[in-house]
Parts: C-alpha cells; structure tokens; sequence
C-alpha cells in the first residue's frame, strides 16, 4: 500500500479508508504478530528445554541423600564398636586391678594402668553415645532433605506441564493471529483497488461485513486466548518463583549440614585421641607384663593391645565416616543450588515472555499488545461498518443478512 | 604390701557378695559355653577362658538362690583353684578394700558363717571361693532383705 | 677428597640416617613431619654436595622442592615423596655394596670404607673442614655486605636469598664435621637472610651473628662441640636484646660460662662486627633449632638395618611349628573347598559337572595328603623340641652344692631318677623356676641343721629326692625331702599379719603357703623368705597347665608334685551330631560309619543321645546354636552308627556300636583337656573348631561305662 486513498463520493469513503487502515494494519500486524508468536514460542521452547535439562540433571545426582545410607548405618556400626570396647576395658581394668591386689603391686604401675583403662573405656562409651546421637540427628536431617528433594523434583515436573501448555497456547494464538492477519491483508489488498469506487458492489459489501463480522469473533476468542495464556504464564510464574524459594530452602538446609560434619570432625578427633591413649596404653601394658613377668598378665596386655587395635579400628571408621559425609554433602548441596539457580533463570526468561503490557515495540511481551492493537481495530471496524450500513440503509434500505444497525 | 584385703563385689540373684581377691584369677564374660552331660545343675557348661577350657558355675543357683537360666553372655569370675572354675555372676562390681578380718560380732543371721560363706564385713558377705568351686555340698544361705 | 674413603663412610653413614629419618617422616604424613623432612632434605643436599655426589644432590634437591609443597592427603605427591626415598636409598646402598669406583651417575658415592670405624675419624674431618673454610669465609664476606645494603636500604632480595641457601649447605655439613658452633650461627644467619621482610632492629643483631661465625671460620678455633646432648646445652645462639643493645649496643650471649675464649678470637669477631664490642658473658641457653637437628642426626647411630642374624635353633623351631599350624589351617580351608566342589559336582547334569567332580576328588586327595603332612610336620618338630631333663637336673645339683657350701650347718644327699627323661623345651625352661624354688625350700626350711636331726632322731644327712616320671598324660615330677614339713600354725599367724582374709579355718591352712606374701622366715635371705616363692611356683605351674600336689606335716616332710601336660596337641576327631548338639570323638578309635542303626546283633549298641542326656526341653539357649532345620525336616533319630573299637581291640564284633543323628565331619581340632572336677567320666575335653564354636571331646566307651554305674555324681574332693 502507497498511497492513502482518495475519499469516496458517499460515506462509503470512511469505511473504506477504515478499511483501508485496517487493511494496513493488518499487514503490518500480521508481521509483528508472526514475529512475537515466534519469538514467545521460542523463548517457551528454550525455557522448557532448560527446565528439562534441570530436571535430568536433578534426577541424575539424586541419590546422594538417601536416609538409608550407608555413612548413617556405618555411624551406628561405629557406635557399637566403641560401646563394645567401653564394656571390654572395663572388664580389663577390674582384671588388673585383681591382679595388682593378688602381687601386692609393688611399684608394678598395675593401678596407674587399671586407671587409665577406666578412663579410656568412659571415654570411649561417651564417644559411642555421641556417634549414635549424631547418627539420629543426621538421619533426620537426611530425611527431610530427600523429602524436600523429591518434592522440588515433582514441582518441576509440574511447571514443565505447565509450560508446555502455554506453548500449545501461544502457537495456538500465533497461528490464529496469522492466519486473521493473511485474510486481512488480502482483504486490505482487495479494497485498496476498489476504494476509488465510488459504491461498493453488493458482493465486495457482504465480504466487508463478513469480515468486519469475523474480526469480531475473532477478537473475541484471540481474547479469550490471550487471557488463558496469560493466565497460564501467571500462574507458571508463580509456581516458579515458589520453588526458587524451595530450592534454595533446600540448599540452606544441606549446607547446615556443614555443622555436622564439624561434629564428625570433633568426633574424629576424640576417636583418633582414645586411639593413640590405647596405643599407649597397650604399650604400657607390655612393660608392665614385662616387669611382672606373670605369664597371667601377658594375657592382659594381649588384651589390651586388642582394646587399641579396636581403638585404632574406630578411629579409621570414624575416619571413614567423615570423609563419605563430605563427599555426600558437597555433591548434593551444588547439585541443589545448580536446581535452584536453573529455576531462577527460567524464572527470568518467562518474565521476559510475559513482558510489560502496553510496550509498544516488538519486545516479546508485544504479543499480548499486537492482539491487544488487532482487537482494537476490530473495534473500529466494527464501528466504521456500522456507521457504512447505516448510511447505504440510508440509501438503499436495509438488506437481508445484516446484523442489526443497533447491535 | 598392705595389710588390708581387698574383694571383688560381685552380684547374683540380686544380691551382693564379696570374693577374696587372691582367689580371683581373672574376669571376663561368658562368650562360647557347650553344656556338660552329666553335672550338677549348678554347673552350666563348659566355657573357655584364657585359653583353657574351664567348667562354669552359676553361682546364683550353686548358692541355692535360685535355678540356672541361661549363662550366656553373663560376666565371669575365673577362681583360682587346684582346677581353675568360672563363676558366672549377674553383675560384676568393684574392688574394695576391708577391715583387718571379718568381724564375727556383726548381729544378726546374716552374719554368721556358713559353709560357702566366710563371714560378713559392713554387710557384705564374703564367700568362701574354695568351698564355691569344690562342689562339696553347701549349707543354704539366710536371705537377706537388704540387697 | 674423594678419594679419602674414611670420609666418604662418614657421610654415607650419616646420609643414610637422613634416609631413614626422611622415611619415618614420610610415613607420618604431617606438616610438622613435612617441615622437619623439608630441614633434613636441605641437610641432605648439603652433604651430597660436599662430597661431590651430583645425583644425590640433585635428588635432595627435587625432595627438598616436593617436601616444600607439602599438603597432607595429597596421595600422588606422597608417593613420589617416598619413591624418591627410596632411590636415595638406592643409590647410597649402591655406593655401599660396590667393591669399585664409579664415577658415573649411577654411583652417588664412591668405594665403601670396608672396615673403616666409623667414628674416630678427626682427621678425615679435619681435612674437609679445611676444604670447605674458603667457601665458608667467602660466605660470611658476602653475608657482610648483604647486611651493610640491608642497613642502607639497597638490597636485591633475590641474591639474599640465594646466600642463604648456599650458607644453609655449607652449615649443614659443618655441622657434620663437628663445627657445630659455626654451623649454629651460619645457619641463624641463612634463616635470617631468607626472610621476606626484615626489621631494622634485628640487622646488628645479624651482623653480631655473622661476625662470630666469621671469626669462627678465620681462626678456625676448635670450640668443637662433642657430639651429643651434653655439647648441645652447651652451645649457645646469638640473639639481640633490647636492653643490652642500650649498653652495647647489642649484646651477645656467650656460650660456653666456663671456657675461656682466647683473646684473638674476642678480636676477630669484633673486627667481624666492625669495631663493636659485643661479647659478654652470660649462661647459656639452647641452641638452635637447626643444631639441634643436626646434632640429634648425628647422635642418632644408625638403625642397624638387616639385623636379622641367625637365632638359634630353637626360635626356627618354633617358626616351623608356627608353619605346621599354617599348614592345619590350610588344610582346614582345603577341605572346605572339597566339599564346596562336591556339593557343585551334584548339581544337575552337564560337561562342566564331570570336570567338577575330578576337582572335587582331586581337592580330596590334596586334602588327605596335607591332612598327613601337616600332621608328621607338626610331630617332627614337637619331638625335635623335646630335651632330657638331665640339664634340670644339673642345676639343681648345682643349687644344692652351693647351699650345702654356704650352709656347713647343714647335710643333705641329693637323690635323682629319670634325668633321661624329655619334655619340650619351651616347658622346661618354664620348669627350671618352680623347681629350684622347691629345692630352695627344702634346702632353707624343710631341712634342719644336723644338730637338730640328730636330736630328733633323724639321721643327719638329710634326703632330698628329685624324681620324674614320664607318662602319656604327662611329665610327672617330684621334689621330696624327709625334713621338717611346713609349720602351719607359724603359717597362718604370718598370714593374718599380713592382712590376708580367710582366716577363719575354713581354709586349708596348707593353702596359705601358696599365698603370695606369706613366709615365716624372720628375715628375707637370698634363698627363701620373700614369701613369693610357692606362690610363684603355683603361677608356674598352672600357666604350663599343670597341677600341684603338695603335701607337708611336721614330721613328715615335704612333697611336691608337678604333673605337667604335653604340650598343646590337636587331635583328629570325628564330629557328630545328637539332637542339636554336637560332640567330637576321638578319630582313632573309630572303626567305620554307617548309615542306620546299629544291626540288632551287634553285642553293643547305645544311642549317643542317651549318654549325654540332653534336656527334655528344647532349649535354644543351652548349648550351642546350631543351624534350625530346614521346614519340613523333623529330627531323624539315630539314622547313622558310628563303630568304636574297643581297647586294645579292633574287631568289629567287639566294638560300641554308637547310634547319632548325623556325622557331619572329620575334622582337626586344638583340645584342651577339662579338669577332673566336675567333668563325668568320658567327657575328655573341650575341642575348638575353625569357626570358632567349642565341642566336648568325648569318649563313649567311657561314657558308656560310667553309665552304667552312673548315681549323682558330686565332684570329688581332690586328695
């Protein structure tokens, strides 16, 4: 289109120059509306990709956080190792005692000896309730982090449901819209020739009122569409923003796990500590065998060489223990913050979709305005065929088949 | 070397009783024991200790206290005998110290001396080891209501 | 100088002690380790380098660089830590071991010092002291002027730097060589000289440093420290104090309170510090840190490595049996891998089943032939262990010579039979306390002074008997004497003086000999009187699993008897099974198995069940736990025989035919016999087997027989 019309004879001239700017805007219209269909479609499919990838990724470092674990199961293995050695010290340390009374225990250190078991075996048995107590706490932590996982997990199922459905939206709508807009444009391209007609041929008015009609309902569904998508878009936006905060909920509470695996580590080095005592200590133990050289007593100081080696067993567990919690936390509290760091982005990139409304450039939020502008046009045409029949009735009485002048 | 004795707290049938120290060969629990056909009740099995293989008393019931349940698992007095014998207790205590001698002029039933039992000091009987383990018959033991 | 063979011993010796000690830091794996492995690393290149030896310089040099990044955990670098080590290693074994010289990359060091004495060589020190004082003095000359830039604020860091390390090496062996004052201070200096940043204030103090370990150097002054913890109290470090400087100007401790230092010395380390006057006289206090080092290096005589010589036979004997048991262990796993492989063999049909089953038979053979080996092994070396008491005997002649000699008061004939006879010598070593402690006792107590005998009517030459007897059950020794017993009353009153309890008669008073602390003896002589003499034979005796049997009234002497077990046997055993428990009997004395009850004609038949009477009850507490029986399957009585052979007789007609539930397996087994006590006649022992769990050994023939005549059975006082 060139060049603007002349104006007709009749009022035939303002429908037509109606038409003929519906016509171009159509054109134009149709241009933008395809772009902003393609280019909301685009950022949904990218969206729903990225969202997919999140969700593989999620599922695929999902095991590290099983309650069941083996750390946790260990931990208890750990506690009754140490519960065990407490009751077999102290049996050896009454031992001792028995037999520092039955030599007199000139000097022979017998009752140093006996004290130190004592000493060593509370240790140990307050050593093995502080493992079981943790143990509990760290299977109930574990617990409501898989919890919390696997629920964060179903949410982006759902969101990605979601998604997808507003994509089936909007390249419902982009298509319709296309389409609305390819009729307009033959249209406009048809009327443009005939607008220096001073009357329009019965055929050309009944194609303009069904047109003008077709716009209507067109506009009204493009705006029941327009609304169920953004609707859909609303509410995948919320969703979304809720398991942002999920996420990172989660995140926070793994990384609390850092606090016990401080513990582990004091734990550590209370279990390493009753190691080296009953290193010591069995040691000890040899030399006084040594000096007493009571067959009898070499047995306990056999003994006491199995209390350090179980000690020592202990301490590696222990050991052992911590370094399985650290490689378990680290790879789930990222792969977690990977997720919520995934969600946020998707986050954004839906916000871009929905966009500010009433932007008038084509930013991707200019599909709601492109339908927002065809709607309006359909208006106008609406109106100016309206003002157009009621002029031609004017003329010519009202012919069969129009809508009602009033409606 | 002093010249006050010590012994070994132990516990059965819920009461408490003293075993001269130079009795005791050493302590430990009740691990792998097999019956013996054909001894007493009292005796339990067979266990090994110290690796020897040792008859087990169950020293609630040899006391006459009460019948043997089962002795797994249940803490050990090896006594010091011609034949080392384990006596299986409830409860293994503590070493303490007592007076000069056991005194005689502790009132009451309890303190008199039995056969198993040497005499009493501060309320705790003190058994006669040998008499435990030699399996010669026992006088039964008043019953006390203090535990 | 490398030539001088006596030095290049020195510092092998030396270096390899760095090896060992670069090991052992290793294995710990701390920063602590690591910074001490990174001081000893330097030491290390110091001394490659005063000996030339380029490869081993250059690898101390790459320790040195690893050990500086040390991060503990770091796996990779820790394993190359080591095996740079051990090419350390290497190459000074390499030097060592090689009778030639090489002089190529391959030998560190060149011709070993076949005999050398590794101290002792002050000259051979001596030498190289006098090799290394000019790179030394050119040291402390450059040090100077690094100090003097440091003072006026020019100063290319990168040079002190180098200087620093270079005095580091150099100090180091010093330090070997016995100049320990000079390595001290060089090496404060080093340090100093490293540092990032330096503080104004402590560069007098440096240049003190510097002057004494000049001067140290220049006038080579013999303040050789000896070697050793005492030298290092001695030695004294530099330091700089605040209030002394307002004297001074800076002040120095001296290290040595009672040597005096020539004056010559006092001015060149003047002259060193540039005319200021810095000596003064204080206690000492400990040296540095790298001294230390150093010196506890050199203290440190090397770990002998390949100690092991040849024991003596004995102890190979005792690894041979330690072998035997292997073997039995292995022989078990053996045939259990026999029956695993029969037990795949009866599996449903295929190619493989046939292979299977001549491994299965195979495994057996295999089975059988270590079953007779581990068996004659383990025989062999118990025999080859066994010895004649004859040496016993000797000592006890021996003891009672001297007494006699030392006791002309007293008479006593010694009278001895069955010197021939053997025991294990682990045993008798064991023997040899007890015994002589009872001849002690006879000797001292039991034997009174010929007056006395005569008086009583005794002869006066008293008798003391020293037999053995030698039985399956055991060596059976006896000590005896006609003296005059022990006094029981004079016991018991020694007892409640020392506290004991039990006194209250019901005791055997003869018991309280055995108490440890009781003697009656007024005062402790060599020979007797500590009161730990029958106690401790009592320990003795029942650690060798032996009984005591002592008698001794007044009048009527004394008499001891050991009865010793064999030493610690297996057995082979068939084990059985009887309800849900299982027995074990003894393998020789078994006939044959079959499968039913025992054939009605046979004259003696039993079922195993009834000899040991097991509860009317099932009890799952009692006894051993054994694996339920499978759903469906009730207890099959009596379903195998078992034939006993009779003593002294293998006929089958004449044999017990005993009927059990099961024979589950032939098997070899550690017993330890029961006591007598309270064990029924027929129960033998108590029998371990590979999984841990305990069997009685019994023997039925026994059991039968007492059975049979069997009332309540109270355990018999022992006579």
């Amino acid at each position: 289109m060139t060049d603007s019309p002349e104006p007709s004879p009749s009022g035939a001239p303002d429908l037509a120059a109606e038409l003929y700017r519906w016509g171009m805007r159509a054109d134009a219209l149709s241009g933008v509306a395809r772009e902003q269909g393609a280019r909301a479609e685009d950022a949904l499919r990218g969206a729903l990709t990225l969202l997919k990838r999140t969700l593989e990724d999620a599922q695929a470092s999902a095991p590290p956080i099983d309650p069941g674990d083996e750390s946790t199961l260990r931990m208890e293995e750990v506690s009754q190792l140490a519960g065990e050695a407490a009751s077999r010290a102290d049996l050896l340390a009454l031992n001792v005692l028995v037999e520092a009374a039955r030599l007199g225990d000139d000097d022979h250190g017998l009752e140093q000896i006996a004290q130190e078991i004592r000493s060593l075996s509370g240790r140990s048995s307050r050593g093995a309730q502080e493992v079981e107590d943790l143990a509990a706490r760290l299977r109930r932590g574990l617990g409501e982090a898989r919890s919390l996982w696997t629920g964060t997990l179903d949410n982006l199922e759902a969101v990605g449901g979601a998604i997808e459905e507003a994509l089936r939206l909007t390249a419902q709508a982009g298509h319709a819209l296309s389409e609305a807009s390819e009729a307009s444009a033959q249209f406009a391209a048809g009327t443009r020739v005939n607008t220096t007609q001073r009357a329009w041929s019965g055929t050309e008015q009944e194609a303009a009122t069904r047109l003008a009609a077709a716009a209507e309902v067109r506009g009204v569904s493009l705006n029941h569409l327009a609304e169920a998508l953004s609707k859909r878009l609303e509410e995948v936006n919320g969703r979304l923003t809720d398991y942002t905060q999920l996420a990172r909920e989660t995140e926070s509470r793994i990384s609390a796990f850092e606090v016990h695996l401080q513990e582990h580590a004091r734990l550590l080095q209370a279990t390493t500590e009753i190691a080296r005592r009953a290193r010591q200590l069995a040691i000890n133990a040899d030399l006084a065998a040594l000096r007493v050289r009571d067959p009898a007593f070499e047995l306990f100081s056999d003994e006491a060489r199995r209390l350090s080696e179980r000690a020592e067993a202990t301490a590696t567990a222990t050991t052992e223990l911590l370094k399985n919690a650290s490689e378990v936390h680290a790879p789930s509290r990222d792969a977690v913050h990977e997720i919520a760091e995934g969600l946020a982005e998707l986050s954004r990139k839906l916000h871009g979709v929905l966009g500010s409304t009433g932007s008038t450039h084509p930013a991707p939020g200019g599909l709601t305005h492109a339908w927002r502008a065809d709607q309006s046009a359909a208006r106008q045409l609406a109106r100016a065929r309206a003002e157009w029949r009621t002029e031609t009735e004017s003329q010519r009485g009202p012919v069969e088949g129009d809508p009602d002048p009033s409606s | 070397m002093s010249a006050r004795a010590q012994v070994l707290q132990v516990e059965a049938a819920g009461q408490r009783f003293g075993i001269e120290v130079a009795s005791v060969r050493a302590l430990d629990r009740v691990q792998r024991h097999v019956r013996l056909p054909g001894a007493p009740a009292y005796v339990a099995g067979v266990v090994e200790v110290q690796g020897q293989a040792v008859a087990l008393i169950h020293l609630a019931t040899r006391l006459g206290l009460t019948t043997v349940a089962s002795a797994a698992g249940l803490p050990l007095v090896l006594i010091d005998s011609e034949e080392p014998v384990a006596l299986a207790v409830d409860r293994i205590l503590d070493l303490i110290e007592i007076g000069d001698a056991l005194s005689e002029e502790d009132s009451g039933p309890m303190a008199k001396p039995t056969s198993a039992c040497l005499g009493t000091w501060a309320g705790l009987r003190v058994l006669d080891a040998e008499a435990i383990v030699d399996g010669r018959a026992l006088d039964p033991l008043p019953v006390s209501d203090t535990p | 100088m490398p030539n001088d063979p006596s030095l290049q011993e020195l510092f092998r010796h030396e270096a390899q002690g760095i090896v060992d000690q670069l090991e052992l830091l290793l294995d710990a794996g701390t920063p602590e380790a690591a910074a001490e492995g990174l001081r000893l690393a330097h030491t290390l290149k110091g001394l490659a380098a005063a000996t030339e030896a380029k490869p081993l310089r250059d690898l101390a040099r790459s320790l040195e660089a690893a050990l500086d990044g040390f991060e503990p955990g770091d796996e990779a670098r820790n394993q190359a830590l080591l095996e740079a080590v051990d090419a350390a290693r290497g190459l000074l074994e390499a030097a060592e071991g090689s009778g030639g010289v090489a002089r190529d990359a391959a030998a560190a060091l060149e011709g070993p010092a076949a005999g050398a004495p590794r101290h002792g060589v002050p000259q051979a020190r001596q030498a190289l002291w006098l090799r290394m004082r000019p790179s030394l003095r050119a040291l402390g000359r450059s040090a100077q002027t690094r100090l003097k830039s440091l003072e006026s604020g020019r100063d290319p860091r990168r040079r002190r730097r180098e200087l620093g390390h270079e005095l580091e090496l150099w100090c180091a062996a010093a330090g070997l060589l016995g100049h320990t004052s000079a390595a001290a201070s060089g090496l404060e200096l080093a340090n100093f000289l490293q540092q990032r940043a330096i503080p104004a204030a402590s560069i007098p103090a440096a240049q003190a440093l510097n002057g004494w370990f000049c001067a140290q150097i220049e006038l080579d002054v013999p303040l050789d420290v000896p070697l050793g913890p005492e030298g290092l109290a001695n030695m004294g470090g530099l330091r700089g104090s605040s209030s002394a400087s307002e004297r001074f100007g800076l002040a120095v401790e001296f290290p040595w309170p009672d040597v005096d230092l020539p004056a010559d010395f006092v001015q060149a380390v003047d002259r060193a510090c540039g005319g200021r006057r810095i000596l003064d006289a204080r206690p000492a206090r400990p040296s540095s840190r790298f001294v230390r080092g150093i010196l506890g290096l050199s203290t440190r005589r090397s770990r002998r490595r390949g100690d092991g010589a040849i024991q003596v036979s004995r102890q190979r004997l005792d690894r041979l049996l330690e072998l035997a048991e292997e073997l039995v262990a292995l022989r078990v796993r053996t045939r259990r891998l026999a029956t695993n492989l029969r037990q795949l063999a009866t599996r449903p049909r295929d190619e493989a089943t046939l292979d299977l089953s001549r491994l299965a038979h195979d495994a057996s053979e295999l089975d059988r032939e270590l079953d007779d080996v581990a068996r004659a092994n383990q025989q062999a070396v118990l025999r080859a262990r066994r010895v004649p008491l004859r040496g016993l005997y000797s000592l006890v002649r021996v003891t009672v010579r001297e007494f006699l000699a030392r006791h002309p008061d007293k008479a006593c004939r010694l009278e001895v039979e069955g010197a021939e006879n053997r025991v294990d010598k682990g045993v008798l070593d064991l023997m040899v306390d007890p015994v002589l402690q009872l001849v002690r006792n006879a000797l001292q107590h039991g034997i009174a002074p010929r007056e006395e005998r005569r008086a009583g009517g005794k002869p006066e030459v008293a008798r003391l008997r020293l037999t053995s007897k030698a039985s399956p059950a055991g060596l059976l020794l006896e000590v005896s004497d006609d003296g005059e017993g022990l006094d029981l009353e004079r016991l018991e009153r020694a007892a409640r003086r020392r506290g004991l309890l039990l006194l209250r008669g019901s005791r055997d008073a003869l018991a309280l000999a055995f108490a440890p602390g009781v003697t009656t003896a007024e005062a402790v002589t060599d020979d007797a009187g500590r009161g730990v003499g029958l106690a401790s034979v009592l320990e003795r005796v029942r650690a060798l699993r032996g009984r005591l049997t002592f008698h001794s009234a007044p009048g009527e002497g004394t008499r001891a008897r050991l009865a010793i077990p064999p030493a610690a046997s297996t057995a082979r055993v068939l084990l059985v099974r009887t309800g849900r428990e299982v027995y074990a009997i003894s393998l020789g004395a078994v006939l044959g198995v079959q499968e039913g009850q025992a054939p009605i004609l046979a004259k003696r038949s039993v079922q195993l069940s009834q000899l040991v009477d097991p509860p009317k009850v099932p009890d799952r507490r009692r006894g051993m736990p054994l694996p339920a029986p499978r759903e469906g399957e009730r207890r099959r009585k009596d379903r195998v025989t078992v034939q006993i052979a009779a003593v002294g007789s293998r006929d089958p007609e004449e044999a017990l035919h005993c009927m059990v539930d099961d024979v589950l397996r032939r098997d070899l087994v550690v017993v330890r016999p029961l006591g007598r006590r309270f064990a029924p006649p027929g129960i033998e022992g108590a029998a371990l087997l590979g999984d841990g769990r305990i069997v009685l050994v019994v023997d039925v023939w026994r059991l039968h027989a007492g059975g049979q005549s069997r009332a309540l059975e109270l355990p018999r006082r022992t006579p």
